[in-house]
């Protein structure tokens, strides 16, 4: 089953995004910070992520780094509530395979995560 | 405002005074708190609305006598603003539209919620989250650099022990307060939501001169 991992602090962010996902048949494992976002990572290999960027601990560019330097084939989609130029610029350097602003449209988080994995 | 209250807010970063125009938000940031309800009304699907915005200085000591209820049983989310436009954001909701906002945002019946848990807490903070960054996403300038907000911090507690806990946190050799203050009103809630956005104090000389001296070399 294609898994898929949510990363996001909060909690809320994290069931809406499991139940949303879920019901389109994906796995769906959680981490709630940027430090067992790598861990996971590294223990599951998901097929994707939805990663927040602002988390405490680790934030999700470092984690991106992280997973990517891990697995250059990682798809990770950026989900965050910070749409700047500047830090899109940064996450796609990073490796992000797409950017999405908060709050986004449930469509558009699942045509994000078919468009990655079809990438595979 | 007087001169030396609009010094006040000029004066305390290089971004801010592109925010300010004398009494009132520039155009510029009262766009991005358009941008702000929009993205509010997109995240808890109720339509929210500017109500009023205003530039403010109010003395330190007199925040809570400022308001007609400070012993209402209030929710604050709290977040520090970047190293660019240094400061800091707060949005307060009474606690009853807060534990409506949230049975809305779960979907669950009208009275449901009683107290705020780890899930409940989650749905404000996301609310101050997306609150303050769509403001800083509707300012950022493409020559700046990242304007990041902290991670929220969710108090309950009476305003006025919100309005301490905000006063606390100014530097200490200031006497008062200047703020961008924006009412915003939610179509399912009684009462309105309040959002402060408070530049850092100004530098002292010395620290005026340092950075010049920084950014001559």
């Amino acid at each position: 089953m294609t898994t898929i991992m949510v990363v996001d602090d909060a909690q809320y962010i994290r069931l809406s995004f499991a139940r949303l996902l879920a019901e389109q048949g994906y796995r769906v494992i959680e981490a709630a910070d940027g430090v067992e976002a790598v861990d996971r990572y590294r223990a599951e290999r998901p097929d994707a992520v939805l990663m927040d960027l602002t988390m405490p601990n680790k934030d999700g560019l470092a984690a991106l780094a992280e997973i990517r330097a891990f697995d250059p084939a990682a798809r990770v989609i950026m989900v965050t509530a910070v749409g700047q130029q500047s830090i899109i610029v940064e996450a796609i350097r990073e490796g992000a395979s797409d950017f999405l602003v908060k709050p986004s449209e449930p469509e558009r988080v699942v045509r994000a995560v078919r468009r990655v994995l079809a990438e595979r | 405002m007087t001169a030396n209250q609009e010094e006040h807010v000029t004066s305390s970063s290089t971004r801010w005074p592109a925010l300010f125009q004398g009494q009132e938000p520039s155009p510029l940031l009262q766009r991005a708190l358009w941008h702000v309800a929009y993205s509010l009304t997109a995240m808890t699907g109720q339509e929210i609305q500017v109500a009023s915005h205003r530039v403010a200085t109010l003395p330190l000591d007199r925040l809570a006598p400022a308001f007609s209820d400070p012993e209402a049983p209030t929710i604050g989310v709290y977040l520090l603003l970047g190293d660019d436009l240094p400061g800091q954001a707060v949005l307060m909701l009474a606690l009853a539209d807060a534990l409506a906002l949230v049975d809305h945002m779960l979907e669950v019946p009208p009275g449901s919620t009683a107290q705020f848990g780890d899930l409940e807490r989650s749905i404000l903070s996301e609310l101050g989250n997306v609150c303050v960054s769509a403001l800083l996403n509707a300012v950022a300038q493409p020559e700046w650099g990242p304007l990041l907000p902290s991670p929220p911090a969710v108090m309950v507690d009476m305003l006025g022990t919100i309005l301490d806990a905000v006063a606390t946190s100014i530097a200490t050799n200031q006497d008062a307060l200047t703020l961008v203050e924006t009412i915003f009103k939610v179509t399912m809630l009684p009462h309105m939501l309040r959002l402060w956005v408070i530049p850092d104090p100004p530098r002292g000389e010395y620290e005026l001169a340092q950075e010049q001296q920084g950014a001559h070399q």
